[in-house]
């Protein structure tokens, strides 16, 4: 047997397994009577990866396409040059097998995941992909870029770690000038004053809706479950700004309906839960699938896949081009709580804001083994809540699904310990 | 044989006065009087002097209230309200009052005479010829500087000083009528200046009668003291020598426009005055204007009795005295063809000779230039706005 | 609400007020701390420095007396007009200042980058105008007292300040009066200091053409007026908690000061450089981040609704030129 045809074996073999694990996810979800019925546009994008993952990412005829990592490159950027950006992030465990051809065993499930589908066609869009922005963000995504290289068409952003010092800043703002000029060439379009603020508005609506969801869950009805809240914000990876915004009007909409029926997708009594830590990636949604079944209210996530995306919005001060990119650069870097950062108060104050916002009685904890930033981050996490007398849960997993009976006994004994709490 | 010489000498040397003398006896007595104020020396020499004798006497505990209590009851304080104005020497302002041939310089200068006789013709300056005059004093040959000393030119008009009032018109339209003292050969007049804003000077002397004419000389001044400034006060109109229903007799007005707003004159700006006689308008009537060189121009009144004139620059040296002034008297004399007695005195006509002096300033003109501020500005806006796009080409990255 | 659309129509009423309001016989009085320059003929108010500059101008000794009376009388009314407004006189009230507001709106019309400082270079000259303010103050003491002996000041040095001052070269301008602009050949430190006001007067043009508001930064006016940062009754208040660092009060401050954005534990934020434009507040997106506030009421307050409503959401796909 040739490489090649191991390779396409190989590659049906992880695209099986996908597609297995993505109707287990929503043979579990789907029936739910209460889930809201705006949800079916969200599942249909997720569906897709039973399929390759043709139709995730909408392709007009002549639009190309490019791939991004973390959430530093701006996609204000990438739709100003016509463009359809789609983050590359991956949470399946299949792809992980893939990756650890690449990487070293000690390397974080993700990037093996992402390694995984860049070196074998399982989900269309990461061959489909012009250009691939990576941001030297923590040290693996540093070293993936050299090793993808002959998979995909890589262009490194160098990231700042401290973002306190004036070099990091005009540092980060020549590296978007410069992924501005590579967008440029790829798409064939010139950036200019009136496109990139279009794109930033269209962002921005998208955000609008965002801030909206968010508010919806700070009731005290919990009115979509975790796994919902997670879906809805991943499919942002995917799906193009305008018609995600769109969809989540409808969802909205719905949800505060059901804030004014008072209907909720959980026991009344469920305890408030907030996950936080490690990106977690659909379909990596094991976490999140053991506490709802255990009852819990996933009312708050701080990740960079779900809440901090939308979060941070890019304000134009004086609308030319540069004025615009520095502003972009600014709101990429300035107020995102990521720990790849050399201070981290800025984490920690929103982390001790959500919980305060959504009531939240206990927070999950969550590294990928071999993520490096999170570790770190975990101590200075612990004693902050410690001081704020909010419980912490502290789990360190992978991808594979071995650890899910070990995980489920440790959220239930922590989400019983909330209980007592909450009586005494 | 050296006696006839010397004696040949004398009476050459003697020509002159006697000429000057002969000259200075004519029919008609054209010698104006004019206020003069103290110059800056002075001042701060009498300003010391003040200080001095203050500490002297032991009012040193008052130094820091000599500005406001204290005072000068130096010269007669009568004013229209009959109230005493509290005042220091520092809030006084002391003029000259001297009469004579203008200009008055130290040597003596051959200026000419100011005719009033002469219809619009435009003199020569003439070069002061030292040695020439005698009777007059040698003061100090200090080219350039104010005439300090100067002293009446005959024993006629200082008897005839003593006749002299001043009449001041204050910021709060009061009207102060003040003696000047004769201090040796000069007359000196002070009052108060606390207040602040313009005040008129109109000093008045009547002569009597001289060669059958009743002759009454008259000098106007106008003046701005900064400080607060006062409420209006009203006051019945005044009456006394020299005034006609509460206004001087012979009047000369400095009219003020926009550019010529009073405060100063500078050379290359112009005069503009209005004359008055009795209230009325006074038209067709030869007004002079004189420098302390000697120039002089003449031009006559219109219809309105008004007259333009516009400062000349004298002097032109290499270094610029910012502060230093030149004295411009501005001459007018009008008959009045109608006999009369004065006590027992028959005149046949009365002569009123009205002067107007006035300190030059010189033109800013002379040290600042517009055109090195113009072109500078935009040198300096060429070359940074060049300097910034320089940079920014170069700050801009490889395409 | 967009206030930076307010504070620009308020700044056009109080230039018309400063600058012609002597036509309509209005007088603020001449002690006011903005530049409402002195040489301009129709003024409606006069520039507190020129007086300043002449009572400083007195042997020591009669500080004791009168002369000390009516400085103290100044400073009175000069502190009074401070502390009510603070520093909303630079920011809203300052004729220069709109002119410079002026000139950074021309540039964003042209479509011209705007430049900013290095953060060390503001660092660097932030001294600059105590320096002035401390020179202005010195010289005209100097003229008048002699010091261990040497001599006084010549009068050349008279209103030093006036003599540099941009805004005596650019303000009767719109009076209709060029005439300030000269170069005084009448002694060597006059000539220096008118000078050095072409200088400056250039510098208007070009450099705070492309910086923002950059004379101001060297403004003695904001050295006197800081001297009421924190007492003032208008002030700027920052909840700490609530911030992100987001970082889009430094990129819109025209003054380029990085304390609205690095500090999270200090409260009145009315640093010495701030001039009260209240651009932060208008570009910060957390709720009650960011207030103005009169007296310790907020008059304005930043929040996450304000914010998108100023950056023009929600809105149609059209373009609009500035925020």
């Amino acid at each position: 047997m040739d490489a090649q045809e191991k390779r396409r074996r190989l590659a049906n073999k992880v695209k099986v397994n996908l597609a297995m694990t993505v109707r287990e996810i929503f043979d579990a979800i789907e029936d739910e009577p209460s889930r809201p019925q705006n949800m079916a546009y969200f599942d249909r994008i997720f569906k897709t990866f039973t399929d390759g993952g043709k139709g995730a990412v909408p392709r007009e005829e002549g639009r190309k396409l490019i791939g991004t990592y973390c959430l530093f490159v701006p996609e204000e950027i990438i739709y100003a040059a016509g463009g359809q950006p789609v983050r590359l992030c991956a949470g399946s465990y299949d792809s992980t097998e893939v990756g650890e051809e690449f990487l070293p065993d000690v390397a974080c499930p993700m990037v093996k995941s992402e390694m995984g589908f860049s070196a074998l066609p399982v989900l269309s869009f990461y061959q489909d992909c012009s250009l691939v922005a990576l941001p030297a963000s923590c040290d693996w995504k540093t070293k993936m870029g050299a090793i993808m290289e002959e998979h995909a068409p890589v262009m490194m952003m160098d990231m700042p770690r401290i973002k306190e010092s004036e070099a990091s800043r005009e540092m980060w703002l020549s590296e978007i000038k410069r992924f501005k000029r590579e967008v440029e060439k790829v798409t064939g379009v010139k950036v200019n004053r009136r496109r990139l603020r279009e794109a930033i508005r269209l962002v921005q609506r998208a955000q609008v809706e965002f801030d909206r969801f968010h508010a919806i869950r700070k009731a005290d009805a919990t009115v979509i479950s975790g796994r919902d809240a997670l879906e809805v914000l991943n499919a942002y990876f995917y799906d193009h700004a305008e018609s995600w915004t769109a969809a989540m009007s409808l969802l909205n909409d719905e949800l505060e309906e059901r804030i004014r029926n008072k209907t909720s997708v959980t026991k009344p009594k469920a305890v408030r839960l907030m996950l936080t830590g490690s990106p977690m990636v659909f379909p990596n949604w094991k976490i999140p699938t053991v506490i709802e079944e255990l009852g819990g209210a996933l009312v708050a996530d701080e990740f960079c896949t779900s809440n901090r995306y939308l979060h941070d919005k890019v304000a134009v001060d004086e609308g030319s081009v540069n004025d615009m990119l520095h502003a972009i650069a600014d709101r990429y870097l300035l107020p995102c709580t990521c720990p790849i950062f050399s201070t981290t108060v800025d984490r920690r104050d929103r982390l001790l804001q959500l919980v305060e916002d959504h009531r939240v009685e206990g927070v999950i904890y969550h590294t990928l083994k071999g993520c490096h930033p999170y570790d770190l981050e975990t101590k200075l996490t612990e004693t902050l809540l410690r001081d704020n007398g909010i419980p912490m849960l502290r789990i360190e997993t992978d991808y594979s699904p071995q650890d899910v009976e070990q995980l489920r006994t440790r959220i239930e004994a922590f989400m019983e310990t909330l209980t007592g709490k909450r009586r005494g | 044989m050296k006696w006839k010489i010397l004696a040949l000498f004398m009476a050459v040397g003697c020509l002159p006065v006697t000429a000057e003398a002969r000259e200075a006896e004519p029919e008609t007595v054209d010698i104006p009087m004019w206020i003069e104020p103290m110059s800056w020396d002075e001042i701060r020499a009498q300003r010391a002097k003040m200080k001095a004798a203050m500490k002297a006497s032991g009012k040193q505990a008052e130094k820091g209230s000599s500005r406001w209590k204290g005072g000068d009851k130096a010269s007669g304080t009568k004013k229209g309200d009959g109230k005493k104005r509290k005042a220091s020497s520092y809030m006084r302002r002391t003029y000259y009052i001297r009469s004579g041939v203008f200009p008055m310089q130290p040597g003596g200068a051959m200026a000419m005479k100011p005719r009033s006789m002469d219809y619009g013709a435009m003199k020569q300056p003439v070069k002061p010829q030292p040695n020439a005059h005698a009777g007059m004093s040698h003061g100090e040959m200090d080219h350039g500087a104010m005439p300090v000393s100067r002293r009446p030119e005959s024993g006629r008009n200082q008897a005839s000083m003593n006749n002299t009032v001043l009449w001041v018109t204050f910021p709060d339209t009061t009207v102060g009528q003040h003696t000047p003292k004769q201090r040796g050969k000069t007359s000196t007049v002070s009052f108060p200046s606390g207040d602040g804003g313009w005040y008129r000077l109109f000093a008045y002397n009547d002569l009597g009668v001289r060669d059958g004419s009743w002759v009454q000389l008259m000098s106007h001044g106008l003046v701005f003291s900064h400080g607060d400034e006062p409420d209006e006060r009203k006051q019945d109109a005044p009456t006394g020598p020299g005034l006609f229903e509460g206004r001087p007799i012979l009047e000369i007005e400095r009219l003020c426009d926009d550019h010529d707003t009073c405060y100063r004159a500078h050379t290359g700006h112009t005069l503009h005055i209005r004359a008055s006689f009795k209230g009325k308008k006074l038209s067709n009537t030869s007004v002079t204007l004189t420098t302390e060189k000697g120039w002089s121009q003449t031009k006559r009144t219109d219809a309105n009795g008004e007259a333009v004139f516009t400062l000349i620059k004298e002097e032109f040296p290499d270094e610029i005295d910012t502060r230093k002034s030149e004295m411009y008297l501005l001459t007018l004399e009008h008959v009045v063809e109608e006999m009369g007695m004065l006590g027992d005195e028959h005149f046949h006509n009365q002569r009123y000779v009205a002067t107007y002096p006035l300190k030059v300033y010189p033109s800013r003109l002379d040290w600042e230039s517009q055109t090195v501020g113009f072109y500078s500005l935009g040198g300096v806006v060429l070359v940074t706005a060049g300097a910034i796009a320089v940079r920014r080409r170069r700050r801009r990255p490889e395409a | 609400m967009k206030v930076y659309r307010l504070r620009i129509a308020v700044q056009f009423v109080c230039f018309i007020l400063l600058v012609y309001g002597g036509l309509f016989l209005i007088d603020l009085g001449s002690r006011l701390p903005t530049f409402s320059c002195a040489y301009m003929d129709d003024r409606g108010g006069g520039c507190f420095f020129i007086g300043f500059q002449h009572m400083m101008n007195r042997p020591l000794g009669e500080f004791l007396g009168d002369a000390g009376i009516r400085l103290l009388k100044a400073l009175g009314i000069f502190a009074l007009w401070a502390v009510v407004l603070n520093k909303a006189w630079c920011g809203w009230v300052c004729p220069f200042g709109f002119l410079q507001d002026m000139m950074t709106k021309l540039r964003t019309f042209i479509g011209v980058d705007v430049s900013r400082f290095a953060w060390m270079t503001r660092t660097r000259y932030k001294s600059v105008k105590y320096i002035l303010l401390v020179l202005m103050i010195l010289i005209p003491l100097g003229m008048a007292n002699s010091v261990f002996g040497l001599p006084t000041l010549p009068r050349d040095w008279s209103v030093a300040f006036c003599q540099i001052c941009p805004a005596r070269l650019i303000l009767p301008i719109f009076n209709g009066d060029f005439s300030q602009i000269y170069v005084d050949f009448s002694g060597s430190v006059r000539m220096i200091l008118t000078s050095l006001g072409v200088i400056l007067t250039g510098l208007f043009f070009t450099t705070a053409f492309v910086k923002r508001r950059f004379l101001c930064s060297y403004c003695p006016m904001l050295a006197a007026l800081s001297l009421f940062d924190k007492i003032g009754l208008t002030s700027l208040k920052k909840n700490g908690q609530r911030c992100t660092r987001c970082g889009n009060c430094s990129r819109a401050c025209p003054m380029e000061i990085r304390e609205i954005e690095e500090e999270k534990t200090l409260s009145n934020l009315v640093t010495q450089d701030c001039t009260l434009c209240l651009r932060c507040v208008e570009v910060c997106p957390e709720d009650k981040a960011l207030q103005a506030t009169f007296c310790g009421v907020p008059i304005f307050t930043a929040t996450q609704e304000g914010f998108l409503k100023r950056q023009g959401l929600p809105g149609e796909n059209k373009t609009e030129k500035e925020v």
